[in-house]
Parts: structure tokens; C-alpha cells; sequence
């Protein structure tokens, strides 16, 4: 951690994710109009930023700022619940696969290797229709698409662990596959496993919220901001400020993962140091 | 008496490091008159391949400028070398990375005549199929289309040599430039490079920490200790009777090559922190208290020179 | 050479094979029966068997699955329930206008790429290299319809020095499909001024798809530089006397891109995902904007043929990838040789 910090550039990575975690957990009471995430005022429509609404307000008169604010939480959530999720069942995968040999470890690479034959994106796409579209279904298909990256990762670490002498030695005094692959072979895997979570964070944000913009993620007339960033497109060029700060907001969180996970990497890998 | 064909003096060299600036080259002085052949031995990171880069003007990103002055033909190296490129023919240490395994081998040699050698292309290729046959390589003609990969440790080693020569130089620098192979390949490169040299009239400079070597190639030989010149003259005699305690210990636990000093107390001091006085003294058997006071100076006894001023003393 | 690329050919199958199974399972698990589904509304029981007849909806499982792989292989991706036309014709219509779009951001972010990370890594830890690593951060921070949207704010709308969407002037007509890349049909055409409008249609879009590719590729040829640096045969050949432009920019980079190489493989994912968004806002008519109509259309059959079609676009280009590294540096193939 000390030495993540003495990296200045993953350090306001790290800042970036610190202010959107409290943007998220105190949204209610930093939003100056907490109840526009639904309300709308025809009245005061796409009026431009002002000290009233520092980012002006929407279509329907709703502050921006206010639904950009709201709009963190849904965001954060959304990533962590679909990285979580990948990890859950990427994990596992890796590990059995790169631990056994055999047809049960092929059988599960070559399923990760169909899974990452298309890119991530249609093949949500195609698993999202199958169910009504909605924030659920993207959600439920961004993590069964993004696991095989975590079984990737997963598979080299352990791989490469296995043959590492102190796991032989491990096996050699009769300890339990399970009981290495959980208290040995895991934690030895998790700089890895973080710094691809990390990545994977930014990751899912994106997409999500490019599901948003496409209409089939979030439905309105929740603050989700690639949503907000569709809605904005009939009303340009008039109002220039209503597609730019939830765009602005997306770039900033994705930026602060990117940064992190690029400032882990590093930690992670020392052959990969910047310094070289 | 005629000019030398190189002529180093007082050269010091110190690299920036985590710990501190490490002096890796103190006070050296050599030199080659034409045709002339001088070996530098010396342990592992007693500044060999510094010395080599000073002369080469490749010294490393955290080097400091050199101080003292390097002189080939007459010209000062050290305020820029790219004038001499092309007279310096260097032959590396290792044939297996010193090519670049994405070009032909004939291109990447067919550049630096480009650049150093007068001629059009096609003077060039022919010249180099030429030289590919002075150095044994098997079809010479063939050899200038194919990659690096295409061919063995000796016959890259031998495309070095050619690539070494390709400019016409007046001195070759040759890096261990056997340690790679295997020993029959290295018997043939060392007997090709003596016979090129001679037939040639090169002047040579070459590194090793193979006295077996030395004694076949080099007419002359320093030994280089922590960054300086422990002792120099005449192979034979050097050979024969090593005056500096260093070189009598080197050529005693190893006859043949000074890779690992088994029957020496302690390591080569670290750059950064060298004793005081004599830089061998915490390691020499004749050490007295005066030897950690002050460095010893170079004794020039006629043809030899020795940095000990009891080089006469027999070990007890 | 012939053997090496048919060697890598074989290895992208089983993949590719799985993807049919995949989406010849998740075409089962579509809600409801597919045979009533195909049938409409109005259909009686009797209808309704009939085609579980014709569409061999009634035989086992695995057999269906031989006979859907038989399909796909064939191209016969049935028949889109949105427009009643066969998919394969649809997608066949639109994958060259997608294709000439993720070529045009490849090759930009090729072009803008190398170099800078080549220059970043000559100035390793200077004010250039910092600058450049934040770029390559963030250029894969920002969401690309937002990046389209804002450029066609900037350049259609407030400058309007640049079309607002589409692939070529309405007013001009279209030339004659022959190969449905535009650029080289419009030249085919000999219609100059459509060549030119076709060209301004592409600079917006390219340039919003390449912005991620820059960032990437500005990287890894970063660090691909700086370990080819590194190298024995570097030192060597500052030593033997090679310029100092030339030992940058053709010696080094030349072993510094095979890295990069196998990351544009890698990129055209990320190109292709990023085309949905792009073809979306300038309203592109290629195989994204096909993908998100037959979403909202709930077209499983185009949308499970779109998965299928960019699953084998991408297999050929990582073999291309495969071939080109081949090229750039001779050990690869060397075996084959």
C-alpha cells in the first residue's frame, strides 16, 4: 500500500476512486435536488449550467449535477456486483483447470476459449436479448461474459505455481488439493486477480454504460449516465452541457480504475516497471 | 619514437547508482603502437567491458564523463567516436545476441558499411562475400540473404568478425569473443582472428579472462584490478613471473583462467565502497599496515609496470 | 510459410465450433416455443406442428444441433423475423461498411500509435513519456459515444466542417456495389467527388474508434521499444557505428512491434465493440447498428448470426495477425520455412 502510494499517478487513481466511493455512499446529501432522479419540472427544461444548476439542467428540468450525483452510486454498483460476480465463477475455473490435467481442465479451457472468441460486447448483446432487456440482464450478462478473463488469468497464475517447488513440497506431506489450491495457490494468484478486477472495474463501467446508451441496460428514468448521454443527443446542439458531464463523470471513475490498475500492475509485476 | 595507435590516459570513469557513484575505472593508462596486440585480464567487474565502452563511446546512460583522454591515431575518442567508426572494427562477447534476429545478417552489415566505407552497394556486397570467405564462412555468396538464427554460434561469431572488418580498420577490439562457443569452435576463431590480425597488420586489444589465450594472441597484457592497472608488460614475462601479488595469485589457483579466484580470501570490493590505500590490500597475503595509507603508484622497471612496491617479496 | 498459416488456421476451430454450439444453445433457451414463434399469432396446434416438422423442431436434440452446424457452415442463418429477409444477405450487405470503418481506426491508430510511443520511449521518464502514459490511460478511460457525440457537437454541429452522420452524401447517389468498401468502390466508379465525401463521412467516425487503439498501441510499442533497447544487439550496433534515426526507427522498432502486433489481435475486440457505439451515433449503416435494431427488435436469429459472423471476422484477423508477425520476424515461421 506504502508503495502503491509513492506512485503519484496510481495514487490519484486511487484518490478518484475514493471521491466516487463517497459521492456514492453520501449521494442523497451531496445532490442539491436529491429527488430529480425521478421528479421533472417542465418548467425550468435545459436551462444552461448556472450557480442554481452548476451543470444546467436535462429535457425535463432536472439538475444534472443532482442526477450525475445519484448516478455514481448505480455505476459503482453496477461494476461491483458484475466483477464480483465474473470472480465467482472465473476463480474457480482457473483454478481447477490449471491445477488438473485432463479432460475436466480442457474441457473448461475450451469453453473459456469459446466464450472469449467473440468480443465481449456482441456476445452480451446476444445473451441480454435472450432475457427482457433491463438493467438485470445486462448486469447478469456483462458478468457471464467477463468471467473467462478471471479463468485466463486464474489458469496462468496456477499453472505456474504448480510447478513452483513449494507447492510440491506442499503436496509431498499430503495436504489436500482443495486445502492448497485455497491457502497457498490463491493468495499467491491475488495480486494478479486484483490488478485484473481493478481493470475489469473501469471495464464494466464502460460498458454498462454504453448498454445504457444503446437502450438496452438501464431503463429511464433512473440516473444511469450513459442513459442520460442518449437522451442529451435530440437536444444538441442546444444544450452542450447536458451529454458532456455524465460523459465527463463516466471518463473520470473509468480513469481512476485505470490508473490504479496500471499503478498495480506495476507492483504486481516488477519486470514490467516503469523504472526499467 | 612513432605515434600509438591508440593511447588511453588517466582514464576514470564512475557510474551513478542507487548506492551512490560507483568508480569503475581509476586512473587507467595503455597503450598500442600500429599492429601491436595488448590483452586486459581481470576478474568479473574489475571494469573490463567499461574500459571497452569508454574506447567505443557506448558508455551506458548513468556513466559519468569520463575524465582523462583516449587518443586514436592521434585523435582525441572521449569528445565523440563517431569519426572513428569503421576504423575500430569490435567483435562482441556474444555472437547469439549481438545480431538482431529480425534483419538479414548481410543487411545489418551492409548498413555500417553504408555509413564508414566508401563504395556503392554492390562494391560493398562483393567486399562482403569476400571477407565471408577470408573468415571460412560456408557459401559466402549464400550467407549474405539469410538471418541470424539460419546460422551456428561459430559461424555468427565469424560473421562478427567479418562485420568487424568490413571497414577496412586499423584496430580490432575483440570481448571475450569466445566465451560463448564451445571449445573446438573457440580453438578456430581465436587461430582465425591471429591469422586475420597478422595477415592484416591490425593493431588488437582484446579482453579475457583466459591467460591460455592471452599468451597465443597478445604480445603485451594488463591486468586490471577494482579499475586499475595492477601490472603490465610482456605477455611472456608477466606470464612467467607475475610481479603483483594479485596476478601470482590469479595465475596459481587457476593456470588457464582467472574466471573464479577459489584460493583468494573475499570478492572483488564493490564499486561504491573501495578500500583505502591499495585496492587489494584487504585481500593480499603480503599486506601491511602502509599498504591501506596510500594507493601505490605505477613502477615502470623497464618494459613492465607494476602497481606494488613489494613485488619482489616471495609469499611466506 | 503455407504450412505455418494452415497450422494456425486449425487451431482457431474448436473455438469456433464451440461458438456454434453456444449459439445454437442459447437459440433453445429463447422463451417460448421457437415453432410457435415462427408460426405468429394466429396459428392453430395443427399449423404449429407442421412447421416443428419442416424446421425439424421434433427430432433430438443433438441432431438438431448437427443440422443447425450444417446450416451455419452452408451460410443459411435463417430468415430475420424483423424484415423477413434472409440474415446472411443482411449482414453480407452491411459487413464491409463495419469493416472499412475498424480498418480506417486501425490503420490511424497504427500510424499516430507507433510513433509516439517510439518517441516516448526514447525520452524514457521524460516530460513526453509522462504525457503519453497518461494519454494512453485515459484515451481507453473515455466512453466512446460519448467521444462521437462530442465530436459531431464540435465539428458537424458548431463548426460544421465535417458531416453529421452517415457514410456518403445523400445528394450524390451511390456508386456501383462491387466489393461494398466504399472507398475503393467510389475510385472503381471513377467519381472523385464521391470518393471525397466518402472520405469526409469516414474521418469522425475513424477518429473516435481510434482513440482507444492509439492509446494502446502508443504503449506497448512503448515498452516493446524499451526492452528491445535493452538488447545485447543494440549496444552492438551503437558500437559498430549505426545512425542514431536509423538504429530508433527501423531497428529497434522493428523487433519493438512484434509486441504490438499481437495486441492490435487483441484490439480488434475492443474495435469491433467500440463500432457498435460509433455506427450508433453517426448512424453507420454496418453491422453494429444491425446488432442493436435486431436487440430492440428481439431478432434473436440476426443478432445470434451477428455473435457467429464477428466471432470468424476476428479468428481471420488474429490469423493475419499470426501471418504478419511471421513476417516482421523470421524465427516465427522458421519451422515452416
Amino acid at each position: 500500500m506504502r508503495r502503491l502510494l509513492r506512485d503519484p499517478v496510481a495514487t490519484l487513481g486511487f484518490g478518484l476512486i475514493l471521491l466516487a466511493v463517497f459521492v456514492a455512499l453520501f449521494a442523497p446529501w451531496l445532490a442539491p435536488y436529491p429527488d430529480d432522479a425521478f421528479d421533472s419540472h417542465l418548467l425550468q427544461r435545459l436551462r444552461p449550467p448556472s450557480a442554481e444548476f452548476p451543470f444546467g439542467t436535462d429535457n425535463l428540468g432536472r439538475d444534472i449535477l443532482s442526477r450525475v450525483i445519484l448516478g455514481t452510486r448505480d455505476a459503482l454498483t453496477v461494476a461491483l456486483a458484475v466483477v464480483g460476480a465474473a470472480m465467482l465463477i472465473g476463480v474457480p475455473v482457473g483454478l481447477v483447470a490449471g491445477w488438473r490435467e485432463g479432460w475436466l481442465a480442457e474441457l473448461l479451457m475450451r469453453v473459456t476459449d469459446v466464450f472469449l472468441a467473440v468480443p465481449q460486447l456482441i456476445l452480451a448483446l446476444a445473451l441480454g436479448q435472450l432475457m427482457a432487456p433491463g438493467i438485470g440482464t445486462a448486469m447478469l450478462a456483462l458478468a457471464l461474459t467477463y468471467w473467462p478473463f478471471f479463468a485466463r488469468t486464474v489458469f496462468a497464475e496456477t499453472r505456474r505455481l504448480r510447478g513452483a517447488l513449494f507447492v510440491d513440497a506442499l503436496a509431498g506431506i499430503g495436504a489436500s488439493p482443495a486445502r492448497i489450491l485455497l491457502l497457498h495457490v490463491l493468495p499467491n494468484a491475488a495480486p494478479a486477480i486484483l490488478v485484473r478486477a481493478t481493470i475489469g472495474m473501469g471495464f464494466t463501467i464502460l460498458t454498462a454504460a454504453l448498454l445504457g446508451f444503446l437502450g438496452v441496460g438501464a431503463a429511464p428514468p433512473s440516473p444511469d449516465w450513459g442513459l442520460m448521454v442518449s437522451e442529451a443527443r435530440q437536444h444538441l446542439p442546444e444544450a452542450w452541457w447536458f451529454p458532456t458531464f455524465p460523459g465527463l463523470a463516466i471518463f473520470l471513475l473509468v480513469l481512476g480504475f485505470n490508473l490504479l490498475g496500471d499503478g498495480l500492475r506495476d507492483l504486481a509485476d516488477p519486470r514490467l516497471r516503469r523504472s526499467r | 619514437m612513432t605515434q600509438p595507435l591508440l593511447a588511453v590516459e588517466g582514464l576514470s570513469v564512475a557510474l551513478r547508482t542507487d548506492h551512490g557513484l560507483a568508480r569503475i575505472l581509476d586512473d587507467v593508462a595503455l597503450t598500442i603502437p600500429p599492429g601491436g596486440s595488448l590483452g586486459v585480464v581481470g576478474e568479473s567487474g574489475c571494469g573490463k567491458s567499461t574500459l571497452l565502452r569508454a574506447i567505443l563511446g557506448i558508455l551506458p546512460k548513468g556513466a559519468t564523463t569520463p575524465s582523462g583522454r583516449i587518443r586514436f591515431q592521434g585523435r582525441d575518442l572521449l569528445a565523440g567516436a563517431d569519426w572513428a567508426r569503421g576504423r575500430i572494427g569490435f567483435v562482441p562477447q556474444d555472437p547469439y545476441l549481438s545480431l538482431n534476429p529480425v534483419f538479414r545478417a548481410g543487411d545489418q552489415i551492409l548498413e555500417i558499411m553504408r555509413r564508414h566505407a566508401p563504395g556503392s552497394r554492390a562494391d560493398h556486397r562483393r567486399k562482403l562475400v569476400e571477407l565471408f570467405r577470408a573468415v571460412q564462412l560456408p557459401e559466402p555468396a549464400a550467407a549474405l540473404d539469410k538471418y541470424p538464427h539460419q546460422f551456428s554460434g561459430g559461424q555468427r561469431q565469424r560473421l562478427l568478425i567479418a562485420a568487424a572488418l568490413a571497414c577496412d580498420p586499423a584496430l580490432l577490439i575483440a570481448d571475450e569473443p569466445t566465451t560463448a562457443l564451445d571449445v573446438t569452435t573457440q580453438r578456430e576463431i581465436l587461430g582465425l582472428l591471429k591469422r586475420l590480425v597478422a595477415e592484416r597488420g591490425l593493431g588488437l586489444l582484446f579482453v579475457t579472462h583466459d591467460f591460455g589465450v592471452l599468451a597465443t594472441l597478445c604480445d603485451r597484457v594488463a591486468v586490471l584490478y577494482a579499475g586499475q592497472v595492477a601490472e603490465l608488460g610482456p605477455t611472456r614475462a608477466v606470464l612467467d613471473t607475475p610481479w603483483h601479488p594479485y596476478t601470482r595469485l590469479l595465475l596459481s589457483c587457476h593456470p588457464d583462467r582467472a574466471t573464479t579466484l577459489a584460493g583468494i580470501p573475499g570478492t572483488v570490493p564493490a564499486a561504491t565502497a573501495q578500500p583505502s590505500g591499495c585496492r587489494f590490500h584487504p585481500r593480499c597475503p603480503l599486506a601491511q599496515p602502509a599498504c591501506a595509507a596510500a594507493p601505490p603508484a605505477l613502477l615502470a622497471l623497464g618494459e613492465r609496470a607494476v602497481a606494488c612496491p613489494r613485488h619482489e617479496v616471495p609469499f611466506g | 510459410m503455407l504450412r505455418y498459416l494452415l497450422r494456425r488456421l486449425a487451431l482457431s476451430l474448436p473455438a469456433l465450433l464451440g461458438l456454434v454450439l453456444l449459439t445454437f444453445v442459447l437459440s433453445r433457451v429463447v422463451p417460448g416455443d421457437p415453432a410457435a414463434a415462427l408460426a405468429g399469432d394466429a396459428a392453430t396446434p395443427a399449423q404449429i406442428a407442421e412447421i416443428r416438422g419442416q424446421y425439424g423442431l421434433d427430432r433430438p436434440l443433438a441432431e438438431q444441433a448437427l443440422i443447425h452446424l450444417k446450416q451455419v457452415v452452408q451460410g443459411d442463418f435463417g430468415r430475420s423475423i424483423f424484415s423477413g429477409r434472409p440474415v446472411a444477405e443482411e449482414i453480407l450487405q452491411r459487413l464491409p461498411a463495419t469493416l472499412e470503418l475498424t480498418f480506417a481506426a486501425l490503420l490511424l491508430a497504427s500510424l499516430i500509435g507507433i510513433p509516439l510511443g517510439l518517441i516516448a520511449a526514447l525520452h524514457h521518464n521524460g516530460l513526453i513519456d509522462h504525457l503519453v502514459r497518461l494519454m494512453s490511460v485515459g484515451g481507453l478511460a473515455i466512453a466512446s459515444f460519448w467521444l462521437a457525440i462530442m465530436l459531431q457537437l464540435v465539428f458537424s454541429m458548431e463548426l460544421d466542417i465535417l458531416p453529421l452522420r452517415g457514410r456518403l452524401d445523400v445528394a450524390l447517389g451511390s456508386p456501383p456495389r462491387l466489393t461494398g468498401f466504399l472507398l475503393p468502390d467510389t475510385l472503381l466508379a471513377g467519381r472523385l467527388d464521391m470518393f471525397l465525401s466518402a472520405c469526409r463521412h469516414l474521418v469522425l467516425p475513424a477518429v473516435t474508434l481510434a482513440l482507444p487503439g492509439i492509446a494502446t498501441i502508443a504503449r506497448f510499442t512503448r515498452s516493446g521499444v524499451l526492452e528491445t533497447l535493452q538488447k545485447d544487439f543494440v549496444l552492438y550496433a551503437r558500437a559498430a557505428g549505426y545512425g542514431r534515426v536509423r538504429l530508433a526507427a527501423i531497428y529497434v522498432l522493428r523487433n519493438a512491434v512484434t509486441v504490438t502486433v499481437t495486441q492490435i489481435g487483441l484490439l480488434f475486440g475492443a474495435l469491433i465493440s467500440g463500432a457498435v457505439a460509433v455506427e450508433a451515433v453517426f448512424d453507420w449503416p454496418g453491422l453494429g447498428t444491425y446488432a442493436v435494431q435486431a436487440i430492440l427488435a428481439a431478432d434473436y436469429k440476426a443478432l445470434l448470426a451477428v455473435t457467429l459472423v464477428v466471432g470468424v471476422v476476428y479468428a481471420v484477423v488474429n490469423v493475419l495477425v499470426d501471418l504478419a508477425q511471421a513476417l516482421i520476424d523470421p524465427r516465427i515461421a522458421g519451422a515452416g520455412r
